[in-house]
């Protein structure tokens, strides 16, 4: 994983705004109209990494839980053909045909360090917040799709159809490229928030998905790769990818 | 403006029929004192009559304009804009365009300007309760865009109506619109849930 430096009189004024921050939690206390404001302040810093660990050994074959979170949070139909709807995740099984052991795993974007679907937009809709989060700026997706083809995960979808009765939270429509966002409306709203797919995971009762920031070795998800590892889907394509597999 | 009009028209070049006299030559010849005076004398009167007929032209102007103004609907919530109403009236505009970056680029999301609290508090519901799209005919965003004839996208991906838990605000206002407690313990219980 690799870490980017951060100057020094930007740390300082992380730390100010941290400050202020601290100021503004405290005059919320006595404002609890104030509720609706504990949002993020400070842009996506490049002292995070976001990315996902997902233990294999814990995802069963058949359980879409993931799946029905995220389409849940983000007003996905999962209805109509499979070649043209959207999905932010799709779920895989793995068969090895020498052992017969069986693999089953949730699949979405997964935040590229150098990701090839921002290498080739045209317009940079295609983008890396300073977070790690691959995201497409539908404001200016011109809906190309050479992202789409670009991506060595197929994680990528196009809006075919007019949408109606979108989620306030989740802006969809037609004529541009999509994908998972790692919820970056929930975990910008507030600290410690997990993804959609994460939280309905734990709920089933699978935890199989650890969302955090792969910059702090504190993290629960930095911790877990260091004692068991992970691997990444196509490593020989040297993306440094933000979502992690264990048991692969 | 009134009174800059009649200092380019009086004095000689008038009298004269030379409407065409440019400027400098109009006042070299005014040097004379008597001139002077008389160009007073034949200005002010002008410049009453230029005020009165330029107020008058106004206020017939106001009066056809009234008759065709877009019927805005008012807020359904909170007391005052998240700016100015003068200024969000012209660069509204700006400020959402300048939020977006900020909000999707950077993640910054603690800007007032955000399109889903522009939903919130300016949405209209019907008199069952429903809530009708901002964008739709006669509706808030749609009234003044019509007039003005702008089209906008937003609204094919931005949803133009308030969350759910809006709507529940504005129906039942004893729940939570004016009462922070039950709104918080509301926020609350939702993310218990979640
Ligand atoms: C093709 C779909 C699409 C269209 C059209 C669109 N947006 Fe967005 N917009 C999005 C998405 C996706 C986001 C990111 C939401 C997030 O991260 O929470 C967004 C976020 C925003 C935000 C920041 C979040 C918020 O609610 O404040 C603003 C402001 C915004 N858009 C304004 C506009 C305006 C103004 C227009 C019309 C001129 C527009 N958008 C048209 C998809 C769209
Ligand atoms: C807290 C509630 C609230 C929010 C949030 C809000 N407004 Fe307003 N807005 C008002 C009120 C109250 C007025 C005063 C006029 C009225 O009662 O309609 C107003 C007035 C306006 C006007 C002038 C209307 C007129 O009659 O000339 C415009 C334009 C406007 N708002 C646009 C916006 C936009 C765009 C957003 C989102 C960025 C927004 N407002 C967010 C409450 C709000
Ligand atoms: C008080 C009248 C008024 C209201 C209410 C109003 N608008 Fe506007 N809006 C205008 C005018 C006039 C323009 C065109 C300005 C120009 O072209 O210079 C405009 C332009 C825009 C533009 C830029 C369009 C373009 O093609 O560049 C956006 C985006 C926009 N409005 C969004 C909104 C939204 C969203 C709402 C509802 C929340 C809203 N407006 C409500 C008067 C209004």
């Amino acid at each position: 994983m690799s870490r980017v430096p951060v100057a020094d009189n930007e740390k300082s004024l992380q730390a100010r705004r941290r400050f202020l921050q601290g100021l503004g939690l405290a005059g919320m206390a006595s404002m609890s109209y104030s509720l609706l404001e504990v949002k993020a302040k400070t842009p996506a810093s490049s002292d995070k990494r976001w990315g996902l660990l997902i233990e294999t050994e814990k995802c069963s074959s058949g359980c879409d839980a993931c799946v029905r979170g995220c389409n849940e949070e983000h007003g996905i139909d999962d209805a109509g053909d499979d070649l043209t709807r959207a999905q932010w995740i799709r779920k895989i099984d793995l068969k090895d045909e020498l052992t017969g052991n069986e693999t089953s795993l949730p699949v979405m974007c997964q935040h590229c360090e150098s990701a090839p679907c921002v290498d080739v937009c045209p317009t940079g809709a295609s983008f890396k917040r300073a977070d790690g989060v691959v995201l497409v700026n539908k404001h200016t997706c011109i809906g190309c799709r050479y992202c789409m083809m670009a991506c060595p995960y197929k994680a990528r979808s196009f809006i075919h159809e007019t949408l109606t009765e979108q989620k306030p939270s989740a802006p969809r429509g037609k004529g541009t490229v999509e994908s998972c966002t790692l919820c970056v409306h929930r975990i910008d709203e507030e600290q410690d928030r997990q993804p959609a797919c994460a939280v309905k995971c734990t709920e089933e009762a699978h935890s199989a998905i650890t969302f955090g920031d792969l910059n702090d070795p504190d993290s629960s998800i930095s911790q877990k790769l260091n004692t068991l590892g992970g691997s990444q889907i196509r490593a020989d394509l040297q993306l440094n990818t933000g979502v992690r597999y264990q048991g692969l | 403006m009134a009174c800059g009009r009649p200092k380019l028209r009086v004095g000689p070049s008038q009298r004269e029929g030379g409407f065409t006299d440019s400027v400098p030559a109009t006042v070299s010849r005014m040097e004379n004192q008597s001139m002077r005076i008389t160009a007073l004398i034949v200005c002010l009167p002008l410049c009453a009559f230029g005020a009165a007929t330029a107020q008058g032209l106004l206020l017939q102007r106001a009066g056809s304009q009234a008759e065709n103004r877009p019927v805005i609907p008012k807020a359904s919530k909170g007391d005052q804009c998240v700016a100015d109403t003068e200024i969000m009236r012209k660069d509204h505009m700006s400020l959402l365009n300048h939020q977006r970056d900020e909000t999707v680029i950077e993640g910054i999301r603690s800007e007032p300007y955000s399109l889903v609290s522009c939903v919130n508090c300016h949405a209209q519901t019907d008199t069952s309760g429903q809530a009708i799209r901002i964008d739709a005919e006669g509706q808030f965003c749609e009234s003044c865009h019509s007039y003005a004839a702008v089209k906008i996208d937003c609204f094919t991906c931005h949803a133009a109506k308030p969350a759910a838990m809006e709507v529940i605000g504005n129906a039942e206002p004893h729940l939570m619109r004016d009462n922070p407690h039950t709104l918080v313990s509301y926020l609350l219980n939702k993310e218990a849930n979640e």
